[in-house]
């Protein structure tokens, strides 16, 4: 539970952290709610930590059509924000607030869980169901990814060496319902299965999953999650074999639903 | 007449001190020169140890030594925990302790166990305990007979055993201990009854999940006095498994058993051997504390079990005969078992007219085993009272008035050939059945049901 030798660098800009991040062996730190148990277990041993926490990467801006959430912006803030009551983002909150315990909340963040891409972790079915998009910086220069693009497997994302998550822009969906359900595992708290769907007025849905697969994924649009799930890739273990995830998905996904139906029916946007 | 204690609430008299967060536990003390030592485990279940490569960790900054089995002043060849804290030429379970390094901080102990080198040459694993007692079997440990369990049997299984008839069986090596209780025809009289029930009942090894991980810490005084302060259910019981190990007198061993965060059975003896001997042999004093990854692969949780079982009854709801036949899972290494005390109390606070209890001591490559809250007691109530449910059911009885007619009451003879002393299983039924939960079991909600065992 001691992790191995590592240096650590304060980074107070951003140009200093994406210089510092070129090094092939380093890991970006932000919360570290996922980064230090693993760093602990010594599955991940980098020899340099760049540590961005005190980069001014946090906060809401929220706009006619969009919202903006900077990379480093905390479980606990995402949970309590006032922003975030109205139906079409509601699921970040209701996603924020299920996550870990307190401690974990008051430091985790939304960009280092996104670039960790744990298949069990809850916001990415979040950002894919809502359609945001990542803004993605490197020392020479910024793009921007579709969240669908970005999950590519188990712990693997489609960053690029050196690249940082800089801010997650959901776009505002008028008129829209959105939630978030999962059934977690009792001692951790992961999702066993973790469902997040969005309602449009003119009965368009989107359901994304997590917990059941190599990676959180979206399924096809508007078809019954049900019939979605019977031919996806799912995951087995110990605690929830294939068929039982599968089900449960399925599931999660229709309580999604209803409860994203039930917001969008009382939004007067 | 002073008034009643009972049912009087009294403060705990470590409360303050535990809330206040004033409490010392064993790995808080601060000892002068404290090495910390971390284990290496065994990635085999069972294997020929070949070779422990340990000049790249000895090279490591701030690491003392790397100590094997040979390098302990054990005092004995046994092969139980305690006088077999390191595995010597034979590891058994996969998390056994193979080595220790030893540093003066734990972070260049844990870096230095990642640079030991462990040779091994596998050998089959034992891992089915039913399997494993079939003649002709491989064995779960070819090179060294089991020692006996010194002073910790006596705490958990001092029970009679029972009558020990070498007969019939044809078993592998693997069987360690046989126990057979009976008395009248059971077989014959289960052919004979009304109404008949039986199951096979698994149950799996339970780690007893203390929240303190084990830790013990050992130092010498000047005048050679070896101290122990440690997490433990026993101190004496530690102290003379010291000796035992080390051949030391008791009165040059002192154990100091610290504020207890958890043991629930565990914490007998596992970890003071390892400090100790560290202690003994760099003469400085040696912290060992597990990580609770360690602490599950490598202490001693509670056996697995097979129960087959089979019960009868007449059609008046009087009980006629038990057979049992009772397979404990000892994993490996340990000298003593739970079959004996398992086969005893599978009967329940039961009459019988006939019984036929077998129990089976089977060593496999699993963990050592360890005691837990009753040792082979719920897991033969569980068998018992999940068949007196199905006998009632059978009878289309009420299942707490068929347990109520074949309650026991003092002076009636037990499985063990000893008369029960009072002890209250009519009294605790009847208060069961007055119960408001037990009365309204009929008008509950759909999905919803009241049931109670019983177990002693």
């Amino acid at each position: 539970m001691i992790p191995a030798a590592v240096r650590h660098v304060r980074a107070s800009t951003l140009d200093e952290a994406l210089d510092a991040l070129a090094d092939p062996e380093a890991k970006a730190l932000a919360g570290g709610q996922s980064l230090l148990p693993v760093m602990k277990l010594r599955i991940v041993r980098p020899s340099l930590l760049v540590d961005i926490g005190r980069l001014e990467l946090g906060g809401f801006h929220l706009r006619d059509n969009e919202l903006r959430l900077g990379a480093l912006t905390t479980w606990d803030t995402l949970e309590s924000a006032s922003e975030l009551e109205r139906p079409s983002f509601a699921a970040i909150a209701e996603c924020a607030a299920e996550i870990g315990d307190l401690q974990v909340r008051n430091r985790g963040t939304l960009g280092g869980s996104l670039a960790h891409a744990d298949p069990a972790s809850d916001m990415p079915a979040v950002v894919l169901a809502l359609g945001a998009e990542l803004v993605l910086r490197a020392a020479d220069g910024e793009r921007t990814l579709a969240a669908e693009e970005f999950f590519v497997g188990p712990f693997t994302t489609a960053l690029a060496p050196g690249e940082l998550i800089t801010e997650v822009v959901f776009p505002l969906v008028a008129g829209s319902g959105s939630a978030y359900v999962k059934v977690e595992h009792p001692a951790s708290g992961f999702a066993l299965a973790g469902t997040a769907a969005q309602v449009t007025r003119d009965g368009k849905q989107r359901v994304a999953v997590t917990g059941v697969g190599s990676h959180p994924f979206l399924l096809p649009a508007d078809a019954d999650p049900f019939d979605a799930l019977a031919d996806a890739e799912i995951y087995g273990d110990r605690f929830a074999p294939v068929e039982y995830r599968r089900h449960l998905a399925g599931v999660v996904a229709r309580r999604a639903l209803d409860r994203a139906q039930e917001r969008m029916e009382r939004c007067d946007e | 007449m002073s008034e009643s204690v009972i049912g009087v609430s009294r403060p705990r008299v470590d409360a303050p001190d535990k809330v206040t967060g004033a409490t010392r536990f064993a790995a808080d003390g601060h000892v002068h020169g404290l090495l910390h030592a971390r284990l290496v485990l065994s990635t085999e279940a069972h294997a020929l140890l070949q070779r422990v490569e340990r000049d790249a960790a000895l090279a490591m900054p701030g690491v003392v030594a790397v100590l094997t089995a040979d390098d302990l002043p054990l005092a004995s060849a046994g092969s139980d925990r305690t006088t077999e804290p390191l595995a010597r030429t034979e590891v058994v379970f996969a998390g056994q302790p193979v080595a220790l390094v030893v540093a003066e901080s734990e972070a260049a102990a844990e870096d230095a166990v990642e640079a030991v080198v462990v040779e091994y040459e596998p050998l089959p694993a034992v891992v089915d305990v039913e399997d494993a007692m079939l003649p002709g079997r491989a064995l779960a440990r070819v090179l060294e007979e089991d020692a006996g369990g010194g002073d910790l049997e006596s705490i958990h299984a001092g029970v009679d055993k029972g009558q020990e008839d070498g007969e019939e069986e044809q078993l592998s090596g693997n069987v360690l201990d046989t126990i057979h209780r009976n008395a009248g025809d059971a077989t014959a009289l289960l052919e004979a009854s009304d109404v008949v029930v039986s199951g096979r009942f698994r149950t799996p090894w339970v780690y007893q999940a203390y929240i303190e991980p084990q830790v013990a810490t050992a130092w010498l005084e000047p005048n050679e006095t070896l101290v122990v302060s440690t997490s433990t259910q026993g101190s004496f019981v530690t102290q003379r498994e010291l000796a035992r190990a080390f051949g030391l007198p008791l009165e040059q061993i002192r154990v100091i058993a610290e504020p207890l965060g958890g043991a629930f059975g565990g914490k007998l003896a596992l970890m003071e051997p390892l400090a100790a001997g560290a202690a003994l042999a760099l003469r400085r004093p040696v912290r060992v504390v597990l990580t609770r990854a360690e602490d599950f692969q490598a202490t001693n949780p509670a056996s697995a079990q097979v129960t087959h079982l089979k019960i009868g009854a007449r059609k008046d709801g009087t009980l006629t005969a038990i057979t049992a036949r009772m397979i404990v899972d000892r994993g490996s290494n340990a000298g003593w078992g739970v079959e004996g005390i398992t086969s005893l109390l599978v009967a329940g606070p039961y009459r019988w007219e006939a019984h036929d209890l077998r129990g089976y001591g089977v060593q496999t490559n699993r963990f050592t085993f360890g005691a837990y809250r009753g040792p082979g007691a719920p897991t033969a109530a569980f068998a018992l009272e999940t068949l007196m449910d199905e006998l009632a059911i059978e009878l289309e009885a009420d299942p707490l008035e068929l347990r109520l007619r074949n309650a026991v009451v003092e002076n009636d003879v037990g499985v063990s050939g000893n008369p029960f002393p009072r002890m209250g299983a009519v009294e605790v039924l009847e208060r069961i059945r007055e119960h408001p939960l037990w009365q309204a079991r009929d008008s509950l909600p759909d999905n919803e049901g009241v049931g109670f065992a019983a177990g002693y």
